[in-house]
């Protein structure tokens, strides 16, 4: 019987193109990684699977980008503990309290603290940790690596594939955008809100900062909010030619009515839908709403976290009205170039919504979204949030969210469904106009991968190939 | 030469055994009718894809299909939309 290879000899043979000697690699190691993200991951165990993975994915594209020795057994528990921290800081202001003494937090050190002490500890270490979530994953990355591992720009430059130089610059963007997010808590509400106040009377954006205090301060942003209200209150008093100025349009229960004052007549045209008026929220804002999609970079964007690029959150709050209506719409409109993504969870009424049959993700700027017939003993009040993206080769899944082949086909059938084997059951579906890559043909069927990394098989009439 | 009666009698026959037929190839679930009993369950255009609705405990979706590994149905919500839930959002 053969020994079994070395994990220089494992290391070499993969450089080398042998695909087999990370499987090796990959069956000797994830039990033992696994308990070791168990260990870290003490709040959410069942996501260590996930973060081995996710090491694993990195180390395989890292051993490929140079020669140079790595020692493999600590290389990987390294990665392994950076996908964990990734995790934790994305995750643990929303996974436990930390004011809970249950979850063994000691924040004390060797000396007590005063209650009012550990409070403000407890609180400062929370929104730390929020704002570290919050910062786009290179950045954050970064920084781990170099305040908690210490290690040189040159080795996170290495890491990252990038120059140390760059990785300089990423820890700098890092720590100032920290500092920034604890000034903007610490604003004093009365100047960000004279500049809401400046900002509103202007109709221009307001700063960045006072945008970054009110995504953190809910009183300032109910502040923002009634704000609007009363612009679109009084756009109900203007006279009826009026009301079709502004720009944009939103389409409420079949007439289409223009931006701002889209409130004022969706009063008059509604069928059994109040609009309350739109907010569009564009790359560089902080985001309204948390969004877990494909169409974001990593698949998660937090609540306050700055919206990126090619991206932007559409929101209207809608007022169902009382009685029993078998058919309430909306149409939501995304910015110019962007297509329609996700449908966002709805806040308010629990009222069954989806996009109307039509709505083709992917392809169309306007989505219609209805409401489920119900009987509404009372007027209800919904928010609507849909999430817009700018596809980038066809495509509206976020690069690092896609399979690492380029796509050769488009899908043409609408119906068109996704096989676990030719003719075998179905494991999913294709939406019009969706790019997927082509691995294998047999017969009529076509084994694919899709944007969103799905596989499996499809009729060759579904997929046309692209130019 | 055949009478009406004949006729009639051999495409009564055609359309038995077409539906006959029909009703062996459906899949076993196909125009079931279930009651969502989560709290809020996402409607996936693909399992692994886009949200394209939500749906609340108590709504009744009709079933298309569900899938290979049995942990995700196709179904067809309240609002005319088709799209995919993940099982555990049915009442056992």
């Amino acid at each position: 019987m053969s020994p079994s290879p070395s994990d220089t000899q494992l290391v070499a043979a993969y450089r080398r193109g042998d695909r087999h000697a990370f499987d090796t690699i990959h069956a000797r190691y994830h039990v033992r990684l696994e308990r070791f993200a168990r260990q870290m991951l003490k709040a959410n165990p069942a996501v260590a699977e996930d973060v081995v993975q996710e090491a694993m994915l990195r180390a395989s594209r890292a051993l490929l980008r140079d020669d140079r020795q790595i020692d493999l057994k600590p290389w990987l528990y390294r990665l392994t503990r950076n996908c964990a921290l990734d995790e934790l800081s994305r995750t643990r202001t929303d996974s436990f309290a930390l004011d809970d003494d249950e979850h063994g937090l000691e924040l004390t050190g060797p000396v007590a603290l005063e209650p009012e002490e550990a409070t403000a500890r407890r609180t400062s270490l929370r929104e730390t940790l929020g704002d570290l979530a919050a910062l786009p994953e290179v950045q954050r990355h970064a920084l781990v690596r170099r305040e908690v591992d210490g290690l040189s720009h040159e080795q996170i430059a290495a890491e990252l594939g990038t120059t140390p130089q760059a990785s300089r610059s990423l820890v700098h963007r890092a720590r100032t955008s920290l500092v920034q997010e604890r000034d903007a808590r610490t604003a004093d509400c009365e100047g960000v809100r004279a500049d809401l106040l400046r900002a509103h009377d202007e109709r221009r954006r307001a700063s960045a900062a006072s945008l970054r205090h009110v995504a953190h301060c809910g009183a300032c942003r109910a502040f923002r909010r009634d704000l609007k209200r009363t612009r679109q209150a009084a756009a109900i008093m203007l006279p009826g030619p009026l009301l079709f100025l502004g720009a944009g349009t939103v389409k409420i229960g079949g007439t289409i009515v223009a931006g701002k004052k889209a409130a004022a007549l969706a009063g008059i045209a509604a069928v059994g839908v109040v609009g309350l008026g739109t907010q569009v929220y564009g790359p560089g804002d902080p985001s309204p709403v948390a969004v877990t999609s494909k169409a974001v970079p990593t698949g998660r964007l937090a609540q306050g976290q700055l919206i990126p690029a090619g991206t932007a959150v559409v929101r209207q709050e809608v007022e169902l009205r009382a009685g029993a209506v078998t058919r309430r719409a909306l149409t939501l409109t995304c910015p110019a170039g962007t297509r329609v993504a996700d449908l966002l969870r709805p806040e308010g009424a629990r009222l069954s919504v989806s996009y109307a049959p039509g709505t083709v993700v992917g392809r169309r700027r306007a989505a219609r979204i209805v409401f489920a017939p119900a009987t509404l003993p009372a007027p209800a009040r919904v928010t609507v949030t849909m999430l817009c993206k700018r596809p980038r080769g066809g495509s509206i899944v976020a690069p690092d969210q896609r399979p690492s082949s380029a796509p050769t086909h488009v899908v043409v059938d609408g119906d068109a469904l996704l096989y676990a084997a030719p003719g075998g059951a179905a494991i999913g579906s294709l939406r019009v106009g969706q790019p997927v890559t082509v691995r294998a043909a047999s017969g009529a069927w076509r084994a694919v991968t899709t944007d969103t990394r799905e596989r499996g098989w499809v009729r060759a009439a579904a997929l046309r190939s692209t130019p | 030469m055949a009478s009406a009666a004949d006729l009639r009698r051999a495409a009564l026959a055609v359309l038995l055994a077409i539906s006959m037929t029909m009703a062996a190839t459906a899949p076993a679930d196909a125009a079931r009718k279930a009651r969502i009993c989560a709290s809020r369950t996402a409607v996936l255009d693909s399992p692994g894809g886009f949200t394209v609705g939500y749906l609340f405990r108590g709504d009744r979706v009709r079933i298309a299909r569900r899938s290979a590994n049995r942990r995700w149905v196709r179904v067809t919500t309240p609002t005319d939309l088709r799209g995919w839930i993940p099982v555990r959002a049915f009442c056992r």
